[in-house]
């Protein structure tokens, strides 16, 4: 006998399907998940060894076409100013992130009430409240109630790290400047909690902790998820989802790692394969009932791709930082300047986090240093003035939709099996560029506030698309919007899509926090209107 | 590693322009750059071998600092190869670890300490009071 249908497909085992098949099993559902990566190998963490900064690059890479992983799909970027940065596996997104957990602020959700531009999203600060609560205890996060940026409420579960001599530097030149700072919120176990453990501040989150200190989904809720039932299918790579004559999903068609093609059938779909594998998977979904794309029908599929122009400004001090260590993660943020001042020349603003630099290797490359330089007769001056004598502040731009940023199929590149490519069409925005010299500019005299001898702003890069945001919009207006306040497809009533591709506006914070939030609002909903949804026959 | 003698004599020089003896620490090649590290950096990062080799090739019978001044000005992707492969190397070095007082990204546990607390520095933000725009009433 046959194993019935499940009632939830989930694609994607990053942030978003873990929090959400957390929910469905909890609440008695039958789930799968489809999942094109495997799980992340941490033998491949080279933190505890020497040559560490040498490997850290080739084995953790965030890009995907510098990757070039069996799970992989390329991404032509030649049309964008910042290349995507995303990883397929479980845990997605979460192995490499740096875990600065933001939750956004109330004037993100009211961009257009309080500015004037783009959209308000279809709830409120206050709304989402108590759903970051609840993640916040499932990730493990650090960080201290109170912070004078947010609505007072339910802190993190953990305490957070320590200033660090960089962040009490910092934070006592921002209290002269009457500038905001706060212990900053982290996806880092501070103390043992469930499956963590507590961090040992090697500075090397991104590439592979190798203490298991770091909130990850793979860690955090996928070994839990599956205990408790769900149905992990690794190896998997959807090439469409499959539509009845009634126009539901009936589920996902997808290759396993030999190339064979698998059908898997459900009574509802949810995506949460990032903010380019989700629109990617509804465009590759077009039938002659949805000619462009399915759940397209508003024409916004793929479009108002946001990405978070990133900027960093260092800073170099004549005593001791112990700047090689610490959270990376961030010691302290500041949102001083997040929010709109029209004087300014600009709208919206930028999280500001402060960081370690890193070993010796760090302190001689292009970044964040640029051209200034190290090389020849000075260069043990000039490195013993870096080497643990730095920190940084990593700056994270608000980035406004527009519907020419977007993510379309490469009509020629292909993935291994033979499935379009996503290809980006991004351009900075004039906002976007006025608002990162802005910040780069504030955040020199937070540096030279602090007694730095030196800053050095570094040259922007490409591979910071960290952050997918905005190419599937959620709104109240089918024509305006690919999905409703609760991630249901305007067209198709058994699709949702429940990650960062619903965001009708990109924050200026990393957007792990309400991902995760948003996805288990999402699932409640699911789950407590389970009897009234549509079904295919 | 599939490297000659003659290439690693090329490789030495151009690495002590880069990086010289000074403030107590060795050259690049007196830390073995050009040998026993840069055996040990290739065996993690054979990718380096190649683009490696090919530079060494250009760099026959030129002047070291006249081949790294034009590397630096008409070709960063090669001269990314040398700024990446003599650092490395370099801080392999088991006598330069030492001299930096540097034991890798080593385990520092976190001290419970609320340094937060300490000099009243957190009061003095909560006394500035909130700072974000609430959500607007309907």
């Amino acid at each position: 006998m046959s194993e019935p249908d499940p009632d939830v497909l989930i694609i994607g085992a990053g942030p978003t399907g873990a929090v959400a098949a957390k929910r469905f099993v909890e609440a008695g559902m039958r789930v799968v998940v489809l999942e094109q990566g495997d799980w992340p190998d941490y033998s491949k963490a080279r933190a505890n060894h020497s040559d560490f900064e040498l490997t850290a690059g080739r084995n953790w890479s965030g890009n995907p076409n510098r990757r070039q992983a069996p799970a992989d799909y390329p991404i032509d970027d030649s049309q964008s100013d910042i290349s995507a940065v995303l990883y397929n596996a479980v845990g997605g997104g979460t192995v490499i992130y740096a875990a600065h957990w933001q939750r956004n602020m109330p004037s993100d959700f009211r961009v257009r009430t309080l500015d004037g531009v783009a959209d308000d999203w279809p709830l409120t600060y206050e709304e989402l409240q108590p759903y970051y609560e609840k993640v916040e205890a499932d990730f493990g996060i650090s960080g201290l109630a109170g912070d004078t940026a947010f609505p007072p409420g339910k802190g993190p579960p953990l305490p957070p790290g320590p200033l660090a001599p960089m962040g009490r530097r910092v934070a006592r030149a921002h209290n002269r400047l009457g500038w905001h700072w706060w212990p900053a919120p982290n996806a880092i176990a501070t103390r043992p909690y469930g499956p963590l453990k507590p961090c040992t501040q090697r500075a090397t989150c991104m590439w592979g902790c190798v203490e298991g200190a770091k909130g990850s989904v793979d860690l955090t809720h996928w070994p839990q998820n599956i205990k408790a039932g769900v149905r992990l299918i690794t190896g998997a790579r959807v090439r469409r989802l499959n539509v009845d004559a009634a126009g539901l999903v009936t589920g996902a068609e997808y290759f396993d790692r030999q190339g064979a093609v698998h059908f898997q059938r459900a009574s509802v779909t949810i995506l949460g394969a990032s903010g380019i594998g989700t629109p990617r998977i509804l465009l590759l979904s077009d039938t002659p009932k949805f000619p462009n794309g399915l759940a397209n029908s508003s024409g916004l599929v793929g479009r108002r791709l946001m990405m978070h122009p990133f900027g960093t400004v260092v800073g170099l001090f004549d005593e001791d930082m112990q700047s090689t260590h610490g959270l990376w993660g961030q010691h302290i943020h500041s949102l001083q300047f997040y929010e709109t001042d029209p004087a300014r020349g600009f709208v919206r603003g930028a999280k500001w986090g402060l960081q370690p630099t890193g070993g010796p290797l760090s302190m001689t490359r292009g970044y964040p240093w640029g051209d200034n330089p190290i090389w020849g007769a000075n260069f043990h001056q000039n490195f013993h003035e870096r080497f643990a004598r730095s920190a940084m502040w990593g700056i994270i731009c608000e980035d406004l939709p527009e519907t020419e940023n977007r993510m379309v199929l490469d009509p020629a590149l292909k993935d291994s099996d033979g499935i379009p490519a996503p290809k980006l069409v991004y351009r900075m925005s004039e906002n976007s560029k006025r608002l990162l010299q802005f910040h780069l500019a504030r955040a020199r005299e937070s540096l030279e506030a602090a007694g730095a001898r030196q800053v050095v702003t570094a040259p922007l890069i490409r591979e910071t698309g960290w952050h997918l945001l905005g190419t599937t919009v959620m709104g109240d207006d089918p024509s305006a919007s690919v999905v409703n306040a609760w991630g249901q497809a305007h067209d198709v009533p058994n699709l949702y899509v429940f990650d960062g591709s619903i965001w009708p506006t990109s924050s200026g914070m990393n957007p792990t926090a309400t991902i995760a939030a948003l996805a288990l609002r999402c699932a409640e909903h699911l789950v407590e209107n389970r009897r009234l949804q549509k079904v295919p026959a | 590693m599939n490297l000659t003698s003659a290439e690693r004599q090329v490789l030495a020089a151009l690495a002590d322009l880069l990086i010289p003896a000074g403030n107590g620490f060795p050259s690049a090649s007196e830390a073995g750059v050009a040998n026993e590290g840069l055996d040990q950096l290739l065996a993690v990062r054979p990718d380096l071998l190649n683009p490696l080799k090919g530079l060494l090739l250009r760099a026959q019978d030129r002047g070291p600092a006249e081949f790294i001044a034009e590397l630096q000005r008409n070709d960063s992707a090669a001269f990314g190869v040398l700024a990446e492969l003599v650092p490395g190397a370099y801080f392999l070095n088991p006598d330069v670890r030492t001299k930096l007082k540097y034991d890798g990204q080593s385990a520092r546990p976190i001290d419970p300490r609320e340094d937060y607390l300490e000099d009243g520095l957190l009061q003095s933000v909560i006394d500035r009071g909130p700072i974000y725009r609430p959500t607007p009433a309907k």
